[in-house]
């Protein structure tokens, strides 16, 4: 089943290595945004079946971002799982608590990452 | 470190300042107090002289006032009074000879008083003579007033040996009250000193030890700033390298598809190296929590020789997982990275078609954890140098086996954390069998309340952790 990801990260080169990994390996069709922002108005319009969602952006940060997400209704319902590099439990719980469905780690695997997201979320591989 | 020896100095030198301060209080109080015992007996010694000196003065006159009874009454009781003064004078006068022995201008005093007293005696036994061979006119005859002159010599003289004894009283008093003001204003300064000493290094080694901890937590804010830093870079060239690797991308040469495998190969350790360091200083800085639930021992060898069976294919190597249910009260994340960390040497260091063992055994009081290989084994001069941070038994193990030098120290900070012991056991050529203990141990109840909330976080750290270790065997 093709799958579609919203990926908001700050980094161009990530955001591309994500793609490129969820597109070939799994075949998911990925649209991307630089900034919170950004993936707010994406979400809204594309209706992504997940978000993955940086953690640390200049400005609106991720945290920040899946708060508003959340408060609108069209949005609220879309499961957001986080990448971060920050690898502190104390960091993971302050994000658990925001309401993501889980967390990926930096570096991730490409090969696998699809298989996680789909884990995290009870996906049928 | 610089400021760790400023802390020893601090201490050592105000230590130094209240020692000395204290010397000279001591010597100071043992010089007052022999001070005071010495002008103590001075005075006493004055005091004798002043009474002996009265008794001298007493008896000279009680003397002159029989000789007087007897001359007028010639009563013999007079006579008798008169010899028993006599008797008692010369007693008192060496008496006071001793006790003025030290004092050569008192002696002199003593010497000629002894001389009047005598010749005033010498004087009365003539009268007492005369009384009796001549009578009371024989005595009014002899019209002498020596005895009056020599009398009145007596008493000035006395007068002034005890006006002068009197000064030299007045004199030691004072001295001594000097002394004792003297001694409490050093003892007082010398206290006060102390107490500014003592005070100033405690100031001075918080002040360092303040400083040294906001280096550390400086240290530590680095360390995980650089290796979040390092994170963003490393993310992007692992993730491009691993889909090139793959060849999902379309076909690439030999020699390339091989320069792709060694850079792949030294991203996943370079990201190895990273979490570890940042392990390594979590333990440093003491923020590693454990996290302690009831969890099986024999999951976790379970669970930890699954996560490593596709390394231990790849190496051609055999898994013996035991049996066991024994449970523990540990953290089963941290337990995990231990046993894989194990795993993963025992692999490495093992020959193809080699088998890799791991047992967790109860004893009496802990379950002891097993990971044994068959592998080249480690020199006995070794065996308790692999524990240190950056020591591997080869130096070129590092690059070989692709390990980091952390993993060992880091196992043994966790198992230490729980309160266990890790040892290896090996012979050269047979063999390494590594063991770690952790103690049965009782619930501890702020730990049980903090595991049952953080259950979820467990979950998915776990399965973060896994990623973050091996993100090559994924």
């Amino acid at each position: 089943m093709q799958r579609h990801i919203l990926l908001i990260d700050d980094e161009e080169d990530i955001r591309e290595v994500v793609a490129l990994s969820l597109e070939t390996v799994a075949g998911w069709r990925v649209t991307s945004a630089g900034s919170g922002r950004e993936g707010i108005e994406l979400a809204k319009k594309a209706m992504p079946d997940a978000v993955l969602l940086d953690v640390m952006m200049p400005g609106q940060d991720g945290p920040a971002t899946l708060r508003l997400l959340r408060s609108d209704e069209t949005t609220a319902q879309i499961p957001v799982i986080f990448l971060t590099a920050k690898v502190q439990s104390i960091e993971r719980e302050r994000l658990q608590g925001a309401g993501a469905a889980g967390f990926l780690a930096k570096p991730f695997n490409p090969m696998t990452l699809a298989t996680e997201v789909s884990q995290i979320l009870g996906w049928q591989p | 470190m610089p400021i760790k020896r400023t802390v020893e100095k601090t201490v050592l030198t105000g230590f130094v300042i209240v020692l000395a301060l204290f010397g000279i209080v001591g010597v100071v109080s043992q010089r007052t107090i022999v001070g005071l015992v010495e002008d103590n007996q001075w005075v006493t010694h004055t005091h004798m002289v002043l009474e002996l000196l009265q008794r001298v003065s007493f008896d000279v006159t009680q003397a002159e006032a029989s000789v007087r009874g007897f001359v007028i009454t010639g009563n013999d009781n007079f006579e008798t009074q008169y010899d028993a003064a006599k008797d008692l004078i010369e007693p008192l006068l060496s008496d006071l000879r001793l006790q003025t022995s030290d004092n050569p201008a008192e002696q002199k005093s003593i010497a000629a008083l002894e001389s009047l007293i005598r010749e005033r005696f010498a004087v009365m036994d003539q009268g007492i003579q005369t009384r009796k061979n001549g009578g009371l006119n024989a005595v009014l005859a002899l019209r002498n007033n020596r005895g009056l002159v020599l009398s009145a010599q007596i008493s000035t003289l006395i007068a002034q040996m005890r006006s002068q004894e009197n000064r030299l009283l007045a004199e030691r008093n004072l001295r001594a009250r000097q002394s004792e003001r003297r001694a409490f204003v050093v003892v007082l300064l010398a206290v006060f000193l102390a107490m500014i000493a003592v005070m100033g290094s405690v100031f001075l080694v918080f002040r360092d030890l303040t400083r040294r901890r906001q280096i550390e937590r400086m240290k530590s804010e680095f360390v995980s700033v650089v290796s979040h830093e390092l994170r963003t870079p490393l993310t992007s060239i692992h993730g491009s390298l691993t889909l090139l690797a793959s060849g999902l991308l379309g076909p690439t040469t030999e020699k390339g598809t091989r320069m792709l495998e060694i850079a792949v190969t030294n991203t996943d350790r370079l990201i190895r190296l990273l979490n570890d360091i940042l392990d390594v200083e979590k333990l440093d800085s003491g923020s590693m929590e454990i996290r302690r639930r009831l969890c099986n021992g024999g999951e976790l060898i379970r669970n930890a020789a699954d996560v490593m069976r596709p390394m231990a294919q790849k190496h051609g190597i055999t898994l013996d997982v035991g049996e066991s249910e024994t449970a523990i009260w540990a953290d089963p994340d941290r337990l995990a990275q231990c046993l894989t960390n194990l795993l993963s040497n025992a692999i490495k260091f093992s020959d193809a078609g080699g088998r890799v063992r791991v047992r967790a055994v109860p004893t009496a009081a802990e379950l002891r954890f097993e990971v044994s290989d068959e592998g080249r084994g480690i020199p006995w001069s070794k065996q308790s140098s692999i524990f240190e941070r950056f020591h591997q038994v080869d130096a070129s193990d590092s690059r070989k086996k692709g390990g980091t030098g952390l993993g060992l120290a880091i196992s043994r900070s966790i198992v230490q954390q729980h309160g266990g012991r890790i040892w290896v056991e090996s012979e050269l050529g047979k063999g390494s069998t590594f063991f770690f203990t952790v103690p049965f141990r009782k619930v501890e109840p702020t730990n049980g309340t903090q595991s049952n909330t953080n259950q979820s976080a467990t979950t998915d750290s776990r399965r973060e952790r896994n990623a973050e270790t091996h993100p090559a065997d994924r």
